[in-house]
Formats: C-alpha cells, sequence, structure tokens
C-alpha cells in the first residue's frame, strides 16, 4: 500500500467558523468545573466510559469503530472512539466544535491519512474487514464509501460527467452503463427531474443546494457501503437544507448513512441514532429519540436543550 | 464621557491631505505609466514607418538647353554627367561632342562653360561608349577603328575669402553663378556657389580626353562601344566594330616618366567568333570584373559571353532580354556593374546578371538570371532612357510618353514618380516633351533630364529609405550573383555598390527557432515540476524547493549566457554522443526505473518520500547521465561510423566515372558543398579533385580487410558524430533514429495503452500487488524496447526512401548552436514557467481534491482529470508568459549562438534572434538610416509577437477564468 503523501489538499472544512454558529466550543461560563461529573472527568484527561444504550446491542453494525484514537502531531484529537454503526441506519455524530466528530468521520474513509503529522491508534471494521491494517488499498477503500462535504464542490464539468465520475475513474465508458447509473444516482438524490434536460450542462451553474444534491447524487452513484455526510447543511439556505434533510430520510432505505451536524433540530429530525461528543470522546450513543427525549446523562440533555453549546 | 454621550470622532485634516495627495500621485503615476508605454508605441512606429514609404522627387529648375542641345533634339546625345551639386552638367553627343553647361538658378537658359570634342582630324566619332556608373569616364569608338577615351570631371574647392570678387559676394545663399560671370578668374571656367552663410565653393569642370588607342581586333569602324569601371578600379572597354568583331580591353594608361603625353595601352581578349557583320548587336555591355560580355538587340536577344579557354570571350548563352513581342528599347548597367537593365517597348524593366550554376549546362558553368521583373505603370508607354544613382541602386526610367520613375532595383520600390504632374500648378510641364536623356548628380540628390525639345529640367531627390520596402525586408530577393530568389539579412557592405540586404525573415526564423526549442525543454520540465511539488509533493520540502526554484529566474541572463558559451557549449562539443544520448536516455531511464521501482516491496517504497526523493531522483539522474559518456562513445561507433564505401573512398581506392553517368545535378564545378556531397554519397558516388568516382574494392578480400583496417587506424576511418552530421561519413539511418526515438516512445506508449492497456488492468487486479507491479514493470519496458524497435523501422523505411535528416534537423555541427541556446534559455524560462503553473495549481480548491479523492480517484486520476482542467489556464498563461520571455530574451542567445542569420532547421547549427540583432548592431548604426530604422523594424516585429503572444494567454486565461468563476 503506498500512502500518497502530499500536502493536504482538505485541510479546511474540518468544522465550521464557531463564531458564526455562536458555539464557542465551550459549554456556557465554561469554567474548569462545571458541576457536570462527565464533562469535567473528560476535561480533567479521564477516561471515561461512554454511555450506549442498550437499544445498540442487537443492532447489524455496517461499520464497527474499535477504540479508535488519532493525532495530529502531538495533539490528540480522538480518545479510544467506540462506536458500531447500524446497517440501513441514519447515525447523526453531534457535539459542540472541536469536538473530533468530523475528524471520526473524515477517518472512515481515510481521508485524514493525508494530513501533516496524522497518526491514529485501534481500528475500524467496515463489514468486518479492517480500514486500518497495513494490506489495505486506501483507493480501493474509498470506493466502498460515499462521501459529501460542507461545502458543495462539484467539478468544473457537466453534470452528467460529475455525477459518474466515479465510475469514470474505474474505467467505464460504456455509455449505456454510465447513462443508467446517473439518471439512478439523479433520481436516488431527488434531482433528475430539475437537471434531466441540462445534463450536457456546467455543473457550476446550478444553486447551492442542487449542487449539494448532485454532490450526494455523485455519492451515491457506485453503490457505497457507508454515505459520509459532513455538516451537508451547513452552507445552505433553510429552504435547502429542507430538501437535503428530506433526500437524506429517502436515502437512507438504501444506504446506510453517518452524518455529522451540528443542527441538533436536524439531528433529531434526520437520524435514527445519535452520538454524543465532547473533546474526542464519545459521551452518550442512542436512539435519536432517546437520546433527545430521554438522554442518560445531563450533560446530553443540557447539550441537545440548547441550554449550552 | 461622564454624562454617558460618547465623544464624536473625528478625522484629522491630514489624513484627507494625504489621501488626496496619494490619490493625485496614483492617478499621475498611473497614467504616467500608460502614456509612456503609448508613447513607446508611437515613437516605434514612427521610427519603422519611413521605412515603407517611397521618396519624393521636386521640380527644382527649369530652363532651356538649346546651347548644348543640337537641333533634333535628345537623340543626338548618348548621355549626362552632372556634377556633384547638380548644377552644371555635361552633354555628350553621339557625334563626340562634349559641352558642359550651367543651369541658371532663375530657369534661364543654359550657359555653356565648356566645349570639346572626342574626335579626331579626318575620321568621325562612329559610337559612344558611356558608363553612366563609371564616374564621369567616357570612350569614343572612331571611324578608323581607334579608341579614344576621356574623362569628364567636376572637381570642387571652397573658396577662401581674399579670393571672392565683389559680384560673388553678392550671391544670396543657394545661389550660383559662372565663375566669368562673377568677374572671377577661377584658373579656367567654373561657376562659384554660395553653399552656406560664409562659404563659397567652386566648381572646375574638365574634360581630359586621352590619345586614341588602336584596336587590333578586326577591321571597320568601332561601331559599338561600352566603358565600365569594375570595384576594384579597372576599367574595362567593351568595343565591336564594322567587321562584327568585338574584344573586351583592359586599359593601362602609361604616364611616361620624362613627362610627355600619357600613353593608353590596351590589352585586349577576343569575343570568338565575332557577331555576324550583317547583324550586329546595338549594344554591348561589359561587366566590371570582366566576366561576361552582354550583347543585346532591339529585336530582344540578349546573348551573354563567358571567358573561356585562353582568355578568349565565347558566346555561352542566347537567350533573351525581353518577353516575346517586345523590343528592347533602352539597356545600361546598374550601379556596380553586375546588372544589366533592359526596357522594353512595352514599358517593362528588366534587370539581368550573370551567376555561377553548376548545371547551367554552359561551358563557364553561369547562366543568365533575370532577378527583377518591373511592369509597366499604368499609363506609361515604352522605356526611352534610363538613368543610374552613383550613390545607390536607383535607376531613372524614362518612358516615352515623358513620365520619369525612380526606382530602387534590389528592393523594387519605387522612390518617385516625376513629369506626369506639375511640380506646382503655374509651372505645368509639358508631358510630351520631358525626359529624354537623364543624369544623376554624384550625390544622387539631383536628377537633371533633357527634353526632346531642348528644355532642361532639375528635380531633387529625396530617395528616403529606397533599399527597404515589404518585400526587401521580408520577402525572397534576387541579390546579385545568386540564382535564386533568398532571404538575407547582411546589414553592412563593402561599397555603395553592393546591394544591401534586409530581410528579417531569418532573424524572425532565429527567434522562433530559439524560442521553440527553450520552450520543448522548458514547459515539460517547468509543468511536471510543478505538478509534482504543489500535488504530490511534502509540504516542508516544497516549502524548500519553491523559492530555490524561483531563485534561479533571478540569475542575470548574461550569466546564463556566459554560461553556455563557455561551459555548455564546450561541453556538448566534446561529448556531443553522451549529450545526446542522454537527452533520451536520461529521462527514459527515470521513467523506467520508477516503474520498476514499484515492483520493490511497500516497505521500502514508502520509505522514499520528501526531499528523499527528490535526491533519489537526482542521483538516479545523475548516474544514468554517466552511464550515457560509455554509452555514447558505443553508439558513435556503431551509428555514425564510417561506411566501407567511405573508407574505401578514403583509402584512395575509387575509379572516376563516365561523364553520363554523373547525376545531372552535379554539372560542372570544381567544389562541392558538405550537403551536396552527402547528396551524391547517397547516389553512391564522391566527389574528388573536381570529378565524381565511384568506390572500387578490391578484388582480393584479404587486401581489402587490410585496406580498410589501415584506413580505419587513420583519422580519417574513425567514427565521429560531427564527421557524420557534416555528411562525410555515414548513411541516413542513425540520423533518423534518433530522431525518431521520442516520437516513437510516444507512439508506443499510447499503442500499448489502446491495445492491451484494459486488459492488463483486468489481469493486474486479480493478481497480487507485487505480481502486478512486476507485470506494469515488464510493460514499461517492453514499450521501451518496442519504441527502438519503431524508430529503427521507421529509419529504415525513410532511409531507404531516400530522406535523411542531415537535410532538415541534422546538419553540421557549430560550437554555439541551437541546442546549446535551447537548453539553457530552457532554464531561464523554467523558473517562470514553474512558479505561475505552481500558483494556478495550488489555487486550484481544496474541495475539488477531497471530493476527487473521496470518489476513490487515486492522486494522479485527482490531478489529470480535476485539478489539471481547472489550473489549465493558469498553466497556460504560465507557458505563454515564459514564451513571451523567451522570446524577446537576448543576452543568452547573443552570446551563445554565432548569431549567423541563417534559415534552417538543423538544430546545431547557429542562428540570430530579433533581439540579438538589435544588441549587435545598434551601436554601429547610424541615426536615422536604413539600417537604424531596420532594427527599430526588429524591435516593431518583436513588439507585434510578444503582443500576440501575451494577448493570446490573456484571452484563454479569461476565458477560462469565466467558466470557473463559480469554483
Amino acid at each position: 500500500m503506498s500512502v500518497p503523501t502530499g500536502r493536504n489538499p482538505m485541510q479546511p472544512d474540518r468544522e465550521p467558523d464557531p463564531g458564526a454558529d455562536g458555539e464557542t466550543g465551550e459549554f456556557v461560563g465554561a469554567s474548569s468545573r462545571t458541576g457536570y461529573k462527565v464533562i469535567d472527568a473528560i476535561r480533567r484527561g479521564e477516561d471515561v466510559e461512554p454511555t450506549v444504550h442498550e437499544s445498540l446491542r442487537s443492532i447489524d453494525p455496517v461499520l464497527e469503530i474499535k477504540g479508535f484514537s488519532l493525532w495530529y502531531g502531538q495533539a490528540r484529537a480522538l480518545w479510544d472512539v467506540t462506536q458500531a454503526v447500524p446497517r440501513g441506519k441514519v447515525t447523526a455524530i453531534i457535539g459542540p466544535s472541536g469536538c473530533g466528530k468530523s475528524t471520526l468521520l473524515r477517518s472512515v474513509n481515510r481521508l485524514n491519512d493525508l494530513i501533516d503529522g496524522v497518526r491514529v491508534g485501534g481500528d475500524m471494521l467496515l463489514n468486518t474487514e479492517p480500514v486500518y491494517a497495513p494490506q489495505v488499498d486506501v483507493i480501493d477503500l474509498r470506493k466502498r464509501l460515499g462521501m459529501v462535504f460542507q461545502k458543495p464542490n462539484p467539478f468544473p464539468m457537466s453534470i452528467f460527467e460529475n455525477v459518474v465520475y466515479p465510475l469514470r475513474i474505474d474505467g467505464e465508458r460504456r455509455k449505456g452503463v454510465l447513462e443508467e447509473a446517473c439518471e439512478r444516482a439523479l433520481r436516488g438524490a431527488a434531482i433528475w427531474d430539475e437537471v434531466k434536460d441540462r445534463l450536457r450542462d456546467s455543473a457550476l451553474g446550478l444553486s447551492g443546494g442542487q449542487q449539494q444534491r448532485l454532490c450526494i447524487a455523485r455519492a451515491i452513484v457506485a453503490d457505497p457501503e457507508v454515505l459520509l455526510l459532513d455538516e451537508p447543511c451547513s452552507a445552505l439556505d433553510p429552504v435547502a437544507t429542507l430538501r437535503i434533510e428530506e433526500l437524506i430520510h429517502e436515502i437512507s432505505a438504501r444506504y446506510t448513512v453517518l452524518i455529522v451536524t451540528h443542527n441538533m433540530q436536524q439531528a433529531a429530525r434526520v437520524s435514527d441514532y445519535t452520538s454524543f461528543m465532547y473533546l474526542g470522546r464519545l459521551v452518550e450513543y442512542g436512539r435519536t429519540s432517546d437520546i433527545f427525549q430521554n438522554p442518560r446523562l445531563p450533560e446530553t440533555e443540557e447539550y441537545v436543550t440548547g441550554r449550552f453549546g | 464621557m461622564q454624562d454617558g454621550r460618547h465623544a464624536r470622532r473625528r478625522t484629522r485634516p491630514g489624513v484627507y491631505l494625504w489621501d488626496r495627495a496619494a490619490g493625485v500621485v496614483i492617478t499621475v503615476g498611473g497614467i504616467g505609466v500608460l502614456a509612456t508605454v503609448l508613447a513607446i508605441g508611437v515613437y516605434l512606429v514612427a521610427a519603422v514607418l519611413p521605412l515603407f514609404r517611397g521618396g519624393d522627387a521636386r521640380l527644382t529648375v527649369q530652363g532651356s538647353a538649346s546651347a548644348l542641345v543640337e537641333q533634333g533634339g535628345d537623340d543626338g546625345v548618348a548621355g549626362l554627367l552632372v556634377d556633384d551639386f547638380g548644377r552644371s552638367l555635361a552633354v555628350i553627343g553621339r557625334d563626340g561632342s562634349v559641352r558642359v553647361g550651367l543651369l541658371a538658378a532663375d530657369g534661364g537658359a543654359v550657359e555653356v562653360l565648356l566645349e570639346a570634342s572626342g574626335g579626331v582630324e579626318g575620321t568621325t566619332v562612329t559610337s559612344v561608349g558611356f558608363g553612366p556608373t563609371a564616374g564621369g569616364a567616357i570612350a569614343f569608338g572612331l571611324g578608323d577603328g581607334r579608341v579614344r577615351l576621356g574623362e569628364v570631371a567636376f572637381p570642387w574647392r571652397l573658396l577662401r575669402d581674399a579670393e571672392l570678387s565683389e559680384a560673388a559676394r553678392g550671391l544670396g545663399v543657394g545661389a550660383w553663378a559662372s565663375a566669368a560671370s562673377l568677374g572671377m578668374d577661377a584658373g579656367g571656367t567654373g561657376y562659384v556657389e554660395r553653399s552656406g552663410d560664409r562659404e563659397y565653393r567652386l566648381v572646375t569642370p574638365t574634360v581630359s580626353l586621352e590619345e586614341p588607342a588602336a584596336l587590333r581586333a578586326g577591321e571597320g569602324a568601332v561601331v559599338r562601344l561600352d566603358d565600365q569601371r569594375g570595384v576594384t578600379g579597372r576599367r574595362l572597354v567593351a568595343a565591336v566594330r564594322e567587321d562584327g568583331s568585338a574584344a573586351v580591353s583592359q586599359v593601362r594608361v602609361q604616364r611616361p616618366l620624362g613627362g610627355g603625353p600619357p600613353r593608353v595601352r590596351l590589352t585586349e581578349s577576343r569575343l570568338e567568333p565575332g557577331f555576324d557583320a550583317s547583324d550586329l548587336p546595338d549594344w554591348v555591355f561589359v561587366t566590371g570584373d570582366g566576366e561576361d560580355l552582354f550583347a543585346l538587340w532591339r529585336d530582344g536577344r540578349l546573348w551573354r559571353a563567358g571567358v573561356g579557354e585562353g582568355g578568349v570571350y565565347r558566346v555561352a548563352e542566347r537567350s533573351r532580354g525581353v518577353g516575346e513581342g517586345e523590343r528592347v528599347t533602352a539597356a545600361s548597367m546598374l550601379l556596380g556593374s553586375k546588372t544589366l537593365l533592359v526596357g522594353s517597348s512595352e514599358g517593362v524593366v528588366r534587370a539581368w546578371f550573370a551567376a555561377g550554376d553548376p548545371v547551367a549546362g554552359t561551358f563557364d558553368t553561369r547562366r543568365l538570371v533575370l532577378a527583377h521583373e518591373i511592369g509597366r505603370a499604368s499609363g506609361s508607354d515604352g522605356v526611352r532612357r534610363f538613368a543610374m544613382s552613383p550613390r545607390d541602386r536607383v535607376a531613372a526610367v524614362s518612358f516615352a510618353d515623358g513620365s520619369i520613375t525612380l526606382r530602387h532595383m534590389t528592393s523594387e520600390k519605387r522612390v518617385a514618380r516625376v513629369g506626369d504632374r506639375a511640380p506646382d500648378g503655374a509651372d505645368e510641364h509639358d508631358r510630351a516633351s520631358v525626359a529624354g536623356v537623364m543624369g544623376f548628380s554624384g550625390s544622387g540628390e539631383a536628377l537633371i533630364a533633357l527634353d526632346a525639345d531642348g528644355g532642361v529640367s532639375r528635380w531633387h531627390v529625396e530617395a528616403g529609405h529606397s533599399d527597404a520596402g515589404f518585400k526587401a525586408l521580408f520577402g525572397r530577393v534576387r541579390y546579385e550573383g545568386q540564382t535564386t530568389g533568398r532571404w538575407v539579412y547582411q546589414s553592412s557592405s563593402a561599397d555603395d555598390a553592393s546591394e544591401v540586404k534586409l530581410s528579417l525573415t531569418p532573424l524572425i526564423w532565429g527567434t522562433l527557432k530559439a524560442t521553440v526549442v527553450a520552450m520543448l525543454f522548458a514547459v515539460p520540465i517547468g509543468v511536471l515540476a510543478a505538478i509534482h511539488t504543489s500535488e504530490f509533493m511534502h509540504p516542508k520540502t516544497h516549502r524548500v524547493i519553491k523559492p530555490t526554484l524561483e531563485l534561479m529566474a533571478s540569475l542575470p541572463s548574461v550569466v546564463l549566457g556566459f554560461v553556455a558559451a563557455f561551459v555548455v557549449a564546450p561541453y556538448m562539443r566534446d561529448w556531443l554522443p553522451a549529450v545526446l544520448v542522454g537527452l533520451i536516455v536520461v529521462p527514459v531511464g527515470v521513467a523506467l526505473v520508477a516503474t520498476v521501482w514499484q515492483t520493490a516491496p511497500s516497505r521500502v517504497v514508502v520509505r522514499l518520500r520528501g526531499l528523499r526523493a527528490v535526491a533519489a531522483v537526482g542521483a538516479l539522474a545523475a548516474l544514468l547521465a554517466v552511464v550515457c559518456v560509455p554509452l555514447g562513445r558505443t553508439i558513435e561507433r556503431v551509428g555514425f561510423a564510417p561506411q566501407t564505401q567511405d573508407l574505401l573512398v578514403f583509402a584512395g581506392s575509387y575509379e572516376s566515372v563516365d561523364r553520363e553517368a554523373w547525376p545531372a545535378w552535379v554539372g560542372e564545378r570544381a567544389t562541392m558543398s558538405p550537403d551536396e556531397e552527402r547528396r551524391l554519397r547517397r547516389e553512391g558516388f564522391f566527389f574528388r579533385e573536381g570529378g565524381v568516382v565511384r568506390p572500387v574494392a578490391p578484388e582480393d578480400a584479404a587486401a581489402k580487410a587490410s585496406m580498410l583496417a589501415e584506413v580505419r587506424a587513420t583519422g580519417q576511418g574513425l567514427p565521429g558524430i560531427r564527421r557524420w552530421l557534416d555528411g562525410s561519413i555515414g548513411g541516413a539511418m542513425p540520423g533518423w533514429f534518433a530522431a525518431l526515438v521520442p516520437l516513437a516512445l510516444i507512439a508506443a506508449w499510447v499503442g500499448q495503452a489502446r491495445l492491451v492497456g484494459r486488459r492488463f488492468d483486468d489481469w493486474a487486479e486479480t493478481v497480487g500487488r507485487p505480481t502486478a507491479a512486476a507485470g506494469y514493470a515488464a510493460r514499461s519496458l517492453a514499450t521501451v524496447l518496442a519504441a527502438m524497435g519503431l524508430a529503427a523501422l521507421g529509419a529504415w523505411a525513410l532511409t531507404n526512401a531516400g530522406y535523411d535528416t542531415r537535410d532538415s534537423i541534422f546538419g553540421p555541427f557549430s560550437v554555439r548552436n541551437t541546442l546549446v541556446v535551447g537548453l539553457i534559455m530552457g532554464f531561464a524560462v523554467i523558473p517562470i514557467i514553474y512558479t505561475i503553473s505552481d500558483d494556478a495549481l495550488r489555487s486550484v480548491p481544496a474541495g475539488l481534491r477531497s471530493a476527487s479523492l473521496g470518489a476513490g480517484a487515486t492522486p494522479w486520476q485527482t490531478v489529470r482529470r480535476v485539478v489539471l482542467p481547472v489550473a489549465g489556464s493558469g498553466i497556460f498563461s504560465a507557458c505563454m508568459i515564459g514564451l513571451g520571455r523567451a522570446v524577446g530574451e537576448t543576452m543568452i542567445v547573443l552570446m551563445a549562438t554565432g548569431n549567423t542569420p541563417e534559415i534552417t532547421a538543423n538544430i546545431f547549427a547557429g542562428f540570430r534572434t530579433l533581439a540579438a540583432n538589435i544588441a549587435v548592431e545598434m551601436p554601429e548604426a547610424a541615426r536615422g538610416s536604413t539600417h537604424y530604422r531596420a532594427l527599430f523594424l526588429c524591435g516593431f516585429v518583436l513588439f507585434v509577437m510578444t503582443f500576440i503572444i501575451n494577448t493570446t494567454a490573456e484571452i484563454v486565461r479569461q476565458r477560462f477564468r469565466k467558466r470557473n468563476a463559480a469554483l
């Protein structure tokens, strides 16, 4: 396996600007002691056992994260995260800025490899196959996953070429196959009716929301095992956000979705399961309904009700 | 603050002042820059435009010349000679009379200053030899078969104040009068002109006549005569006598030591056989070098006689000087006494000269060349007379309708046209009577013409830049002595008579050649380096590499030029085989090793990254370069050795070939150029001692072997790439092979990707990584080998088809050649291309890369499919800016080429670029001269070229920018 050693092309879009959303990354009135047991323990750097609900005991995991840790140089970003992502469901990761939720997501398709000085510990299993074993071909691994980024990033090509890009790089040249896959993906991303007459037009002419749905179409065209969504609505207006959320709901019928968001309402609306992370640690993980209405930890309750964060 | 109100914030007045001052300064500066650039452009155009404009002729004096011309008009006049200033003229009559007259400044009658006669008691003058370019020399042919030489001179000097008479002091500035009328005894007849405020000059025309000298050849009167002076000052007289015999005589004037009259000695070279007495030519001319004798008949026949064995002239060619149905109406030699101008009854002027041509089929291997043919000017009739400027190659042509055209006979540019328009309304000129016989003043600035009815006119001629013009500056021109039209740049010449050759085409060619070769090196290296550092290199390494490369750009080009001329060029001369081999082996070898390297275990592969990888590639390249030295030697020995036939000829084992079996193009010649010799060798022949020979092998194999071994031991028999380039040894095959290898590599690569690429990829997926990597390495090796095979096959086919690279991209080796310049200028351009490309690549949004990599693309796929299309415009402008720099680059090409303005594709030849030309010649160009303006034209052409390049770059960039605006 040869890990490309380029300069990292994607270091940005890790977390949105905290100031913009009023998020500080700290609890309100942050001080070293907050009165919350788990949070304080985390701040002290102690190992904290995450609170995982029983509802997750019996699931069929498509992705298992096992004791995963990650360092950016000397700085540790993830601490022994262990989490099983259920097959065919939407799992949301929430948490304040800088809690490592995006890092965790990007670790799944190993985009973090490209960042200078990243080290990892632990492992992940994608459909029981290790993600971080030495013999793994990163490129092949990424072909099994689809990813959508914060900012819509269509290529400066036609809509058609954008959608079939993953197939093109695999050497697919048959026109029929490409066209069929394109239509399927665009229908899957609920944008077919809007663009079917202008597939040859540049994708850059689409609106932000359309572009993001196009990116979703591109991510699902090659039938990924897991669809990774990294705050897909954070750069969109409310109407576009709504459409994407509806789309995620539809897609979840066919794909496993792992979505990072710091919009709690969004997590509540679209996801089946929700995990709450704080300072690189998994704090609580359970059914979305449980997390939002009946969390085990007071910290989680405070966070999801917006009393801090 | 205490009462809760905030203090009002104020902007201090000084701030406003600075604001306004800065605004003014910036505006002035900006407008100033624009204005300056515009002014430079305007100045360039203004300096260049006169080159394309004609001159002007202004009628200054008109008067009556009846005192000089007998009744019957100008038909009785053989020609005119004019002094340096165009004030006095000598009319030479066909009857031998010489009358010198002074123009009247106010348009009155010409005052006769002097009269003389070329005739001798007891006989008549039967012909006048009158070389208008011979500096006042005239010759009279006499009825008794003698020739009398003479000279009309117009010596002048400035007068001292004491010599002036009162009347002379009363002259206005620019006015003149005869010395006699001013009451001055100036030691002979003459005139005084007040040429400046306190400057008076005296011109005293003289007519000197030698004693007649007898011609030995033939009988009867001398009926045709020509008198020419060559560039060496030797005077030649061609004469035809009544019985048709003709001779060219070299004139020597002996002045006896003890005083007494000088005696004229004629050394005759006869024409054998002479002309038919009943069909004598109407004109004869001899060239200044005596090589050719032209005979011309009114019916159009033009014969050329050359010097044959025993110094005897023999007719070499019988041709026509004018078109079918046209008659010859006038003829004269042009300045330099090489080119014959023939005017026809249709008003067409043709310029003929003789030039050496091995296949001319004539005994002296020369032939007549029609150098220029200038069609009739609209409305003009047949040509009546010529007059030649003694300063340049301008000829005045008078037509039967009374108009006169002044034309430069090299550039074919019309300088002026007079006689068909009134100079200033009041002075309406009578067209029918104007322009009989004409003469230029010694300075070439005045043209004087006699009318048929005894009138005389004087024009002031501003020739302008008559030797330049669109055709002369860019087109092919047949220069004297050349059988074909050529593009020649040769700005300096020995004397006024030589043609100035100012074709910019060789310079434009040189500029393009240098640029193309430099870009061939710079673009791949610069762009690939940028892709590598921005997309694949560790950021830490990138931070070191980029400034280093940018530092290269700050190297003064004079240093690079110095390195090119004194390091690279001698190195290339000494190690030519290694350098040539290295140009192919190093890149291909690095690529091959890189693929083979992939077969190594991942653990090892991963370790080589960052600076270490760069160092490894550098070391590999250096190692390959070292390997190229013995490899080059081997290749030289194998490919560029003399062939057996070469060796046999070197050993002296050859036989001469029958004349009939010679290739037709060889013709008759004493020497052969390397190119021609190579051409001959290709046909299996050699050229030795002026003849075609064919190698003969000894019957005995052992004798042959020992002979070959003996020659091989000598210097001649040794292999040598430079001797191969000269064309003296070896066949075409190795050259084709070398030239085809790069193309074959590309073709083989594309071919294998098309043929087996997909299947191979499918196979590679089914096997393990080491096997697949080995497969890829094997495939690369096989591709290279296939390319070699392909190149060999192509070389074989092209060689057998009779083509040779030494006719085009290869050729004789000069030390400072295109390849050296290309390499060094490439290195001068690389930093620019690299930096701008790198910036363009880095400005590609990171999100696109993430999207592509996240979709499972490899970094290279990402680069190729996403990054390059986005950064393409930036890379394109990088290349164009590099191109702009290469086009305008001066010092490197100045120092590292021989600055020879030649048009050849040979990469081992020198060249001269526009920029280098300006740098070389500007110091020696006289301000305002044609040469000076031609250099400005070089600058203007350069400006246009860079303008086109930069504009193209900008348009492309804008288009891409618009396309990618949404990113």
